[in-house]
């Protein structure tokens, strides 16, 4: 198919010479002035391969047609000719800065016009194909953006439950009611949220709270490798047996040294390993397995730990019944169940109705 | 007509020729259309009511077309005119006006013979 051309001259001999020296090679579209050119453009030109525009017109000039054009923008997609009577040069640079491809000058010279509106019609041609293509990949890659986020959506979504359900096989071992893990989770995030507001030392960002709150399901994990006759003893446990349950921190931890290659995300093992060990360590040093003090107790371990303490208050135990809500906030902050850092403190006091209103949600 | 024929008239048969492709028919047909130009009616109109800037233009398109159309006397005192009346020197380019008006009747001429 020709390419088509659009000769905007006044002058009616002019267009018909070039109509008489191109029409074998192009489909050709006539103007007389300026209005009619940017009228017809308007309706094509998508159509419109290459302009040949004259500079002195009557109604509108080919300075005014290439600002319209400007400004229309389609000087991008459609080259412009200047065709000039003068040999000033100002008309030619003029029309540069405002755009034109190139210029043919009057008289004219069949082959260098051939030529000239050859190369820049080829070159436009060439440019507005590779753009189209670029446009097309980029909306592929877009596309497939898409899909990939959409998947590791899924894929972290999965990830979290398969870690619940793993939590929850040692939940009901525990013969608990299947809602500690939950609520320990709620907890965590709440003052995972906190911390990360008012302690930016700690370094959490959204996505760590979000590792933070999934992995804490995985605290307890250890409890597995416990012996039912302890695990489910009511009463008070011996020296002896209260030493076995303290292992299953560091058992927790075997066993996830041991499933390493599960995680999608190393910060998610990172992270259930701290959870998993150190969950028990105390502010002043007195908890266990490794007697860690202050920030030497990684901060997710840290949060968690006030969670668990707070959800095994606030329910009722084959040992112990329900303790209430303010009692148990109170027994926290005055150091009964261990001592938690001042920080950490700071937030659960922020946090209070935060807790009890997820409390009273998820009590069964 | 022959080659010399155009050249005795002021016109440069060769650029002409170059221009159409070797082609005297189609040359021939694009000087008839000549006569029905208006720029240089335009240009004695815009010399009469004294208006510079419409006597540029016009002068302007008759240069243009004369020198697509290879009229080379023509053209050279149309390109002269154009400066004149492009530097707004009116009564300068009134005096070129006879030799353009000389040129053109041999131009108008030679084409009723053609």
């Amino acid at each position: 198919m020709n390419h088509t051309l659009l000769i905007v001259d006044d002058v009616e001999i002019n267009r018909d010479i070039l109509r008489e020296l191109l029409f074998d090679e192009y489909k050709i579209i006539e103007a007389s002035d300026g209005k009619e050119a940017i009228d017809i453009m308007e309706r094509e030109h998508a159509n419109i391969d290459a302009v040949l525009l004259d500079v002195i017109m009557p109604v509108m000039d080919g300075f005014e047609v290439l600002e319209q054009m400007r400004k229309n923008d389609w000087l991008n997609k459609t080259p412009v000719l200047f065709i000039t009577g003068d040999k000033s040069e100002d008309v030619e640079q003029r029309g540069f800065e405002m755009g034109i491809s190139d210029y043919i000058q009057k008289p004219f010279n069949v082959s260098a016009i051939k030529k000239r509106i050859g190369n820049i019609v080829d070159l436009f041609q060439h440019r507005n194909m590779l753009e189209e293509k670029v446009k097309e990949q980029t909306l592929m890659l877009q596309n497939q953006f898409k899909v990939l986020k959409v998947q590791a959506e899924q894929l972290k979504e999965s990830n979290t439950n398969i870690i619940d359900i793993l939590g929850t096989v040692v939940e009901y071992r525990n013969l608990e009611s299947g809602q500690h893990i939950k609520r320990v989770k709620g907890f965590t995030k709440i003052l995972a949220k906190q911390v990360m507001e008012d302690y930016p030392e700690y370094g959490l960002d959204t996505d760590m709270v979000e590792i933070i709150e999934t992995t804490s399901a995985l605290h307890d994990i250890g409890k597995i490798c416990i012996p039912d006759s302890i695990l489910t003893k009511p009463g008070r446990l011996t020296d002896e047996e209260f030493e076995c349950i303290k292992t299953h921190t560091t058992k927790g931890c075997d066993l996830l040294d041991s499933i390493k290659g599960i995680w999608h995300d190393n910060k998610y093992c990172e992270v259930a390993y701290e959870i998993c060990r150190y969950h028990h360590e105390r502010n002043n040093g007195r908890g266990y397995p490794d007697g860690l003090e202050g920030d030497e107790i990684p901060i997710a371990a840290q949060i968690v730990s006030v969670a668990d303490v707070y959800d095994a208050l606030v329910c009722e135990r084959v040992y112990k019944s329900a303790v209430p809500v303010d009692k148990a906030f109170n027994m926290i902050l005055e150091g009964q169940c261990g001592v938690f850092s001042p920080k950490l403190m700071e937030c659960f006091k922020k946090t209070k109705d935060e807790f009890e209103k997820l409390n009273s949600e998820l009590h069964d | 007509m022959t080659r010399e024929d155009f050249i005795n008239n002021g016109i440069d048969y060769d650029a002409a020729m170059k221009l159409f492709m070797g082609k005297q028919e189609i040359f021939q047909k694009f000087l008839a259309k000549f006569s029905k130009d208006t720029s240089y009616s335009q240009l004695k109109d815009a010399v009469e009511a004294g208006d510079c800037d419409a006597a540029f233009k016009a002068a302007h398109t008759l240069k243009g077309v004369s020198g697509n159309l290879s009229l080379a006397d023509l053209m050279k005192v149309a390109a002269d005119v154009t400066e004149l009346f492009r530097a707004g020197d009116l009564e300068g380019g009134r005096a070129q006006m006879a030799e353009l008006d000389r040129q053109y009747e041999r131009v108008m001429e030679f084409l009723g013979k053609l």
